[in-house]
């Protein structure tokens, strides 16, 4: 997974680096709040990021509720990773909008566990965004079968959106992806392939006789 | 003092990245040293603990406990604006330094990289 470490302190900054590489993820480091902020505005945004509190520019603090606040919509977890320790401080970044907190000097094997949960947060909420664009595609379908269509009162073709008067199987297979399997009904038999046969047996008849 | 396994600990147990962080940090030390000496002569209490905290955060990633110490009490007491204090803890924290200065580059020497 890419993610953003955000510390200005060069040695801490490396070793956070070196780690979670060895852990097998992608980093983009920053030392300091702007170019964190202007990494979760580029191509590929990161959607994990290790926050420091106390940077320049933009501190920790700010640049997590400048995510909260602008990025409502986008998937990020953040966490503080700051020698800040004091339970007033924790409730804080917490209320900024922070997922998770750990104290400086840190243990790596901590890291590496809140990291994973990190990973797995983003995975499920991916996943579940997934899910629910699938849905609202389906939803789309379903609506467009829902609204008016324009239908020829005797041939029964539907008019579709670029404006083509289609087959009514066809219209429907595309809208909803239900297909068609053709038969006849008892009436159409009766009114209309009844006289037909009778029609085609009296000609058949006549050629023959 | 210099805590070796703690160290190598923080470092994943990899010696070389462990040497690579106590290059880093020896790299950065004499700017940051003499902007706590300008902040001293300046009066700056409030940078100078600024640069304390920045300064412990380093030592306390490569485990150098004396320094990390040393830094914390330079940042105290640049906090309370203690003159007398901060000069004290500044020579203190340089104490400090040099004596993990020796052990470390005894240690990195040791250490083929």
């Amino acid at each position: 997974m890419r993610i953003i470490i955000a510390e200005d302190d060069p040695v801490t900054r490396r070793l956070i680096e070196a780690s979670l590489e060895k852990w097998g993820h992608e980093t983009v480091s920053c030392d300091n709040g702007h170019s964190a902020w202007k990494a979760l505005n580029g191509d590929v945004p990161p959607q994990l990021i290790i926050l420091d509190w106390i940077m320049p520019g933009i501190s920790g603090i700010d640049l997590c509720r400048m995510i909260r606040a602008e990025m409502m919509d986008r998937a990020i977890y953040i966490i503080f990773l700051t020698s800040r320790d004091k339970r007033e401080d924790i409730i804080a970044a917490l209320q900024a909008g922070a997922d998770d907190y750990l104290s400086k000097p840190f243990d790596r094997d901590e890291l590496a566990a809140r990291v994973q949960v990190g990973v797995r947060v983003i995975e499920l909420q991916n996943s579940l965004a997934e899910r629910i664009k699938q849905l609202e595609d389906a939803l789309h379908q379903i609506k467009q079968l829902k609204g008016l269509i324009p239908i020829c009162a005797y041939c029964k073709k539907i008019r579709d959106d670029d404006n083509y008067w289609r087959q009514l199987e066809s219209y429907i297979t595309e809208h909803s992806g239900a297909e068609f399997s053709h038969g006849i009904c008892p009436d159409c038999y009766e009114n209309i392939v009844k006289p037909e046969i009778e029609r085609y047996s009296s000609q058949n008849g006549k050629i023959s006789a | 003092m210099f805590n070796l396994d703690e160290a190598l600990a923080r470092s994943g147990g990899d010696a070389s990245l462990l040497c690579e962080l106590i290059d880093l940090f020896m790299e950065i030390l004499p700017e940051r040293l003499s902007a706590m000496q300008e902040s001293l002569a300046a009066d700056d209490y409030e940078s100078l603990a600024h640069l304390a905290h920045a300064l412990k955060g380093s030592a306390g990633a490569i485990g150098a406990q004396r320094v990390f110490e040393g830094a914390l009490g330079l940042e105290t007491a640049g906090k309370a604006g203690n003159i007398e204090e901060s000069v004290r803890m500044l020579e203190q924290l340089k104490k400090e330094i040099n004596a993990f200065r020796t052990l470390s580059s005894e240690w990195q020497k040791g250490f083929d990289r």
